[in-house]
């Protein structure tokens, strides 16, 4: 199937790779359907375009480049959403790069945020981690 | 919006199994204890507030810097 992006214009892709977010990024519910892209090989940022807005995009990251105890509580509600059981094996979590408009900017991860892929189903969920003490901006030593 | 008045120790009942507890008072900051369901989620609203907030600023640092993005890295 052919998307239209604003940043990669459209660009092809095969049905299987569209991800479904039941209730979209948190502040963007409207827009559920995303896909994930690789931003170049070996890059460790990723593009979570939307398809349902062509402007609508992200650069996610995976946390545990540079936080590689990082934890995500997932709750029987989000376990429902992720089509999940008891076990969470197939999932792979993002999380969301904000790039700041400061010269040099700074590059930060939403720890706080993290986007749950439940890859075998195309399906993806953003869970807020509200018992953990994660930083919703944390410093990551890259540039771009 | 409905407003109760509690004195400390005093609980307000939300549906059958949700209590609220005032657990103490000092000055402008309230103490609560809540009793709920653990599939209820308890969370203070500043916390989604900056995730929304957060995500917004993703998307917009995506428009604002992506030229640069797509020829450095």
């Amino acid at each position: 199937m052919k998307i239209n992006t604003s940043r990669f214009g459209t660009i092809e892709i095969e049905e299987k790779q569209v991800i479904r977010m039941p209730e979209g990024m948190i502040g963007f519910p409207d827009f559920r359907n995303y896909v994930l892209l690789e931003h170049k090989k070996e890059s460790p940022f990723w593009w979570w375009q939307s398809l349902d807005a062509p402007s609508l995009a992200f650069v996610l990251t995976d946390p545990l480049l540079f936080q590689p105890d990082y934890e995500v509580q997932i709750s029987k509600e989000d376990a429902d959403i992720l089509q999940v059981g008891g076990a969470s094996e197939g999932l792979k979590t993002f999380v969301v790069v904000n790039i700041s408009k400061d010269n040099p900017p700074l590059i930060t991860a939403n720890l706080l945020g993290p986007i749950v892929i439940n890859v075998a189903k195309r399906v993806a969920c953003q869970i807020i981690q509200f018992q953990s003490s994660y930083s919703h901006r944390f410093p990551l030593p890259l540039r771009i | 919006m409905l407003i109760l008045t509690r004195k400390i120790g005093e609980c307000i009942v939300i549906g059958d199994k949700i209590k609220v507890y005032v657990m103490d008072v000092r000055g402008k900051q309230v103490r609560l204890g809540i009793e709920a369901p653990a599939e209820n989620v308890i969370y203070r609203e500043e916390v989604f507030q900056k995730v929304i907030e957060e995500n917004k600023l993703a998307a917009e640092a995506v428009q604002f810097h992506f030229s640069k993005f797509k020829e450095g890295e």
